[in-house]
């Protein structure tokens, strides 16, 4: 089976205001401080809601107008609802046959673990029973080439948060798209860290974040990363380094305890190793296509060791102290300037 | 699939309390009828039920009030969406839906005209077996050109079948031009009434029919799939 390719162009509805993203198979993160645009992203993206700008792709189809698209995808929304049926296993039979699966209503709801519910009427589930059943019904879905899903992990009913992070993970590597949009760091983070995150409504790659305890973090541009890794490990100020030597051979990131301390150490690495700097700041230089978390750990930085977090560094006292955009690199000794 | 799916969503929305009292009601009320108009005058007491209280009030109230069983006063989307999401056809849903309304409309109809018939004439009537056969496909032709008419209304929700029913009633009694895009007219021609525009009984049973595919089509086809 080929992989699956969902496209996000100038996508926008709702909380939502724009999402310009190509995500291939693979398990992906969308982390925000507002649920409401993780809501509109799962419901644009899943075709279940259709754009009020911009459109989707799903491996170069839309499925507005195309049944047979929507019907490779398994969706998990803020508010679920079942088609109108007498109880919900003839409400469960519908789901099936409209996605062509000709496996029985009850053996499904027994698979999922929620025989109980077959003989209630629809009307009588609660809206956490209604997302419990749509999670399990949408990890089931056979032959879904993209699984959008709205804070699963608050959705379990009988599935254990370990249990849903396997499947995930399983679907991820069997060539589907899996993307999960939640606004809890600690979610983002079991399943390998942000990929991508909202804010103020645009859909960006995620920038990462220091861990807690290290205040100071700073991206440095360069052509000799490697020579600005090596210079800068041994200095005092840096108590971290990142370096994703393949997908971002330019950027370093450098974590420490002091902003400024940082930028010294940077100045003083460059002018000692004679590093040429391009750019150094609080985020990356933007990009627009996100890569393929065939390993979510690859794209994030990894978590400093406890060794690397000093609990009696000293904290800057004025937080508004400024960044400069730019480091003179001083003069070394001996240099006609550096007399 | 889509088709069953969406003849299940009526199916399902018709089955209710509601639906049988009201056919229950209306099928006293044909009866009521026939007995009057067999009171008042034997001659042509059939005929004149049929197109006063039978075809000319009860059906097309029928169907209006079916569709409203059935939407719930939400429009069409709302219904064919939860389906649509997960594969669905939209346009065969849409389809399936009508197909099971007008099947529920044509049966209904035919058994008012049978009921309005048997009331209207006594049973030793020569004329009772042709009467009874003819009422039955021509209340099933009535029935079905109600579903299209307010399958066409659906495009503009409950609203729009509210229009087209008063509009029914107010062009479809004439007989010229305005009357021709309503089922009523046509019925009543049908019926041995007066016709719309001069037509024949046959063109006036063709009309109802194209109607009723019409109807549906052009809803289906405003649907996005």
């Amino acid at each position: 089976m080929s992989t699956a390719v969902l496209s996000l162009e100038a996508l926008g509805g709702g909380a939502l205001l724009r999402a310009d993203a190509r995500l291939e198979a693979g398990l992906w993160v969308a982390q925000s401080a507002n649920p409401h645009a993780l809501a509109a992203l799962v419901a644009l993206a899943s075709g279940v809601e259709t754009p009020a700008r911009g459109r989707v792709l799903l491996d170069g189809v839309s499925p507005a107008g195309r049944p047979e698209v929507r019907a490779r995808i398994a969706a998990l929304l803020a508010a679920e609802s079942l088609p109108p049926g007498r109880d919900v296993r003839t409400a469960v039979g519908r789901v099936l046959r409209a996605r062509g699966d000709r496996r029985d209503a009850g053996a499904m709801l027994e698979l999922i673990g929620m025989s109980g519910f077959a003989r209630r009427p629809v009307i009588d589930l609660d809206a956490m029973e209604r997302r419990a059943l749509a999670l399990g019904l949408a990890l089931e879905h056979p032959t879904a080439r993209l699984f959008a899903l709205f804070e699963p992990f608050s959705a379990h009913h009988l599935l254990s948060p370990p249990e849903i992070q396997r499947r995930l993970e399983e679907r991820a590597r069997s060539s589907a798209i899996v993307l999960v949009a939640t606004a809890s760091p600690a979610v983002a983070a079991l399943l390998g860290g942000a990929h991508l995150e909202i804010e103020s409504g645009l859909l960006r790659p995620a920038v990462p974040r220091p861990p807690l305890g290290v205040p100071a973090l700073l991206y440095v541009e360069t052509p000799e990363a490697q020579r600005l890794v090596s210079a800068v490990a041994s200095d005092a100020a840096v108590t971290g380094v990142f370096w994703n030597e393949r997908e971002t051979p330019r950027m370093v990131t450098l974590y420490g305890a002091d902003l400024e301390a940082l930028g010294h150490a940077v100045t003083r690495a460059a002018a000692a190793g004679s590093v040429p700097i391009d750019r150094i700041g609080h985020a990356p230089a933007a990009t627009r296509e996100v890569a393929p978390a065939t390993s979510p750990a690859t794209n994030a930085p990894p978590p400093l060791p406890a060794s690397a977090i000093d609990p009696q560094a000293a904290r800057p006292s004025d937080q508004s102290v400024a960044m400069p955009t730019s480091f003179a690199v001083p003069a070394r000794p001996g240099s006609p300037e550096g007399t | 699939m889509s088709v069953k799916l969406g003849m299940g969503i009526a199916r399902d929305a018709l089955h209710v309390r509601s639906g049988w009292i009201l056919s229950a009601f209306l099928a006293f009320g044909a009866v009521l009828a026939g007995v009057l108009q067999r009171v008042s005058g034997p001659a042509y007491a059939a005929d004149r039920a049929l197109v006063g209280a039978t075809f000319g009030a009860a059906v097309p109230v029928f169907c209006y009030v079916a569709f409203g069983i059935v939407h719930r006063r939400a429009p069409t989307a709302a219904l064919l969406d939860p389906f649509a999401r997960h594969g669905a056809d939209r346009r065969l849903l849409a389809l399936g839906l009508f197909v099971a309304l007008g099947i529920a409309a044509a049966v209904l109809a035919a058994f008012l005209g049978i009921v309005t018939v048997l009331a209207a004439r006594l049973p030793s009537d020569p004329e009772l077996a042709r009467d009874l056969f003819a009422c039955s496909w021509s209340g099933a032709s009535i029935g079905a050109a109600y579903v299209g008419l307010f399958a066409v209304g659906s495009m503009w929700g409950q609203n729009g079948r509210l229009v087209l029913l008063f509009a029914d009633f107010i062009f479809g009694s004439g007989s010229g031009v305005l009357a021709l895009p309503f089922p009523r007219g046509h019925a009543r021609n049908l019926l041995g009434g007066e016709p719309v525009l001069g037509m024949s009984q046959s063109s006036a049973l063709l009309l109802l029919w194209l109607f009723a595919v019409l109807g549906v089509g052009l809803f289906a086809r405003r649907v996005p799939r």
